[in-house]
């Protein structure tokens, strides 16, 4: 057993024997919700044992890996991953974490809560009644301590996101400071690849201390295959440890009286199925928030990774379901997104100095479906919804025109197999003849909705509490348990309802142990 | 990670790519070209099978390509580079999925990979991850 900094990790792959372990709960994952139920649990003085797939990546590591690097180790598929587009839809890819801490670890630290009509929608439409403003005020506010939530001060900002909020001004367009989950950040600009500095507050240097302080067991390496039911109860997990090169070995088996899983959206619903849990909505209505970025060349030199790397962001075109964020991912990842092959492509890498780059998602209605295939990771699909083509064009568009605005000489569209335009008028012909979805660059950061929770049994795969309607102390607690998209980014919404659900078991803990005894 | 290496004939494929992919005047050197290699090979040693035979059939693809599109009697990997150049630009604006996808797919793993080695960084006018200097003398 280590115990570097605060947090108790079993690594499994450095186990030599079947390990066997019994607690209160067992929590199967150990991202933005697991590691947000675990902590609620042990300060309620509850014995917990949390299982991660993925390898125990120390915040200290961080910095020496390389983008690759970081790929390989702490991503899902060595972040290659991605969603296959039906009809007219692109290829979508789709990163997850897959290490203790989980996708906390990469996200760019962007703090949003659940916008107040997306609540609106789910208390008054769906009925959900205690998804309101004010009920989950509360639990927001309790993760937003925690993690350390601030505004990016202005001095953060990099020159990037200077010309584009120079761009949106001329265009009309309002941009507002954003709140990320981060302590003496030092602007460099590769958050999504682990903070080199420790300074974005993951759950693995958050809440996942704090559990451990107060007596929580990370186990890593730890790959759950089902939930234990006896009588309609969940009993335990079982699994196997994963050795060195990633195969399954030794066997696994905690026995608990509460199993909460948490393995994010497109590995909880295998897991229900494995389960028993046969609801027809398992596995369905996941939305992505597909998400694109646009690049512009100027003249100055810009040194776009020279600041935070995400800081504002603009809601002005909300009612279009369109969000716009600021972003500057490692100049090696950008490098990737520049046109032409060979001398071409080399000659546009050399501008790298002087480019900016602005991103955005749009708010989908959810057309993702995953399912079992071979192996253990699953095939996920997804069709655009009728609006959503469009959504996705027309932000591009907003975010070329904003780089004309501002003076780029040149926009690198996210376009495959199309030059730099070099005017608007290049623009609108681009427009006048829309390139088909499919050559659309698209990535995905927040896959939600696969575990909808629900009102009526027949309407989803949870209750509010976060239970699932088919069995008794089986609880659901990370993205997969959102009915809708919520057109922000999921890591705050995904902690403050975990928090929501973490309140509700330790309020029923008498009858749940009742019910398991 | 999984002892996974690359079969001969896709590691060929893989170099050829990278050269191609980034060519220019002074390169790149064949070291750079062995290292991205082994670095693609550890890539696809913890992805899943059914994923990773994927990618070695749009290798396999790339490296039949001249004799699929009739441009040669030759494999991709024995072309000359400016032929492979020319190859990957037709597949880069092809209307068929089937042609733009590898190449958009390769590209986007081998560039990361390529352009993270310190010289391509250095070359690029990337500073480093410790040399920030605007948003400091902002805050001062």
């Amino acid at each position: 057993m280590a115990q570097a900094g605060s947090l108790t990790v079993v690594r499994g792959r450095e186990l030599r024997a079947r390990l066997s372990l019994s607690a209160d709960v067992v929590v199967v994952g150990s991202g933005a919700g697991g590691a947000v139920v675990a902590r609620e649990l042990t300060r309620a003085g509850r014995s917990v044992v949390i299982l991660e797939e993925g390898d125990w990546v120390r915040p200290e590591e961080y910095g020496r890996l390389t983008p690759g690097g970081t790929l390989r180790r702490a991503w899902r598929e060595a972040g290659l991953s991605a969603a296959v587009g039906l009809g007219n839809t692109p290829f979508i890819s789709v990163l997850q974490g897959k290490c203790v801490g989980g996708s906390s670890v990469l996200t760019g630290g962007v703090c949003f809560r659940i916008p107040d009509e997306v609540l609106h929608e789910w208390s008054h439409d769906l009925g959900l009644r205690t998804m309101t403003p004010e009920v989950v005020d509360a639990h927001f506010r309790v993760v937003e301590d925690v993690v350390h939530v601030e505004t990016v001060p202005q001095n953060m900002w990099s020159r990037s996101t200077e010309l584009f909020l120079e761009g949106a001004a001329k265009m009309g367009v309002t941009m507002k400071p954003m709140r990320r989950n981060t302590s003496g950040c030092r602007g460099v600009s590769r958050c999504n690849f682990g903070c080199p500095h420790g300074a974005k507050l993951s759950v693995d240097v958050s809440f996942l201390p704090d559990a451990c302080a107060h007596g929580a067991i990370i186990v890593s390496d730890a790959l759950v295959d089902r939930v234990d039911v006896t009588s309609g109860v969940a009993r335990g997990v079982r699994g196997r440890l994963l050795g060195e090169d990633g195969r399954p070995g030794h066997e696994l088996e905690v026995r608990a009286k509460v199993v909460v899983v948490a393995c994010g959206s497109l590995h909880t619903p295998l897991l229900l199925r494995a389960s028993g849990v046969d609801s027809p909505h398992v596995g369905r209505h996941m939305t992505l928030h597909p998400g694109f970025r646009v690049g512009a060349i100027f003249d100055e030199e810009v040194d776009g990774w020279d600041g935070a790397m995400q800081s504002v962001y603009s809601d002005h075109f909300a009612s279009d379901g369109i969000t716009l964020v600021s972003v500057f991912p490692p100049p090696s990842v950008l490098a990737a997104a520049f046109p032409g092959i060979g001398a071409r492509h080399r000659a546009h890498v050399r501008k790298m100095p002087n480019l900016a780059v602005f991103g955005g998602m749009i708010h989908d209605e959810g057309g993702g479906t995953v399912w079992r295939w071979l192996g253990r990771e699953p095939l996920v699909t997804y069709r655009l919804a009728e609006k959503d083509a469009p959504r996705l064009l027309r932000g591009i568009e907003i975010l070329a025109r904003m780089g004309f605005a501002a003076g780029a000489r040149e926009i690198a569209m996210p376009v495959f197999g199309i030059d730099t335009l070099k005017s608007e008028r290049e623009l609108d012909d681009l427009l006048s003849r829309p390139p088909p979805m499919q050559r659309i660059e698209c990535t995905a950061y927040h896959p939600l909705g696969t575990a909808k929770m629900s009102a009526h049994p027949g309407a989803g795969v949870v209750r509010e509490t976060g239970e699932t309607w088919a069995i008794s102390n089986l609880y659901v607690a990370d993205g997969s348990v959102l009915p809708t998209s919520i057109g922000v980014n999921s890591q705050l919404p995904i902690m403050g309802v975990a928090h929501m659900i973490a309140t509700g078991i330790v309020g029923s803990w008498a009858r749940l142990a009742r019910r398991a005894a | 990670m999984a002892a996974f290496t690359l079969a001969p004939r896709h590691r060929a494929v893989v170099r050829s790519l990278v050269e191609a992919l980034f060519h220019h005047d002074a390169g790149p050197r064949p070291e750079q070209l062995d290292a991205v290699t082994l670095a693609v090979e550890a890539h696809f040693a913890p992805v899943r099978r059914a994923q990773r035979s994927f990618l070695l059939l749009a290798l396999d693809l790339v490296r039949w390509l001249p004799l699929l599109l009739l441009t040669g009697l030759t494999l991709f990997e024995d072309l000359p580079v400016a032929r492979r150049v020319a190859l990957l630009e037709r597949m880069d604006c092809s209307k068929s999925l089937l042609l733009y996808l590898p190449v958009v797919a390769f590209k986007t793993l081998l560039a990361m990979l390529f352009f993270e080695q310190p010289e391509e960084l250095r070359a690029m006018g990337y500073p480093g991850d410790d040399a920030r200097k605007r948003w400091l003398k902002l805050a001062a």
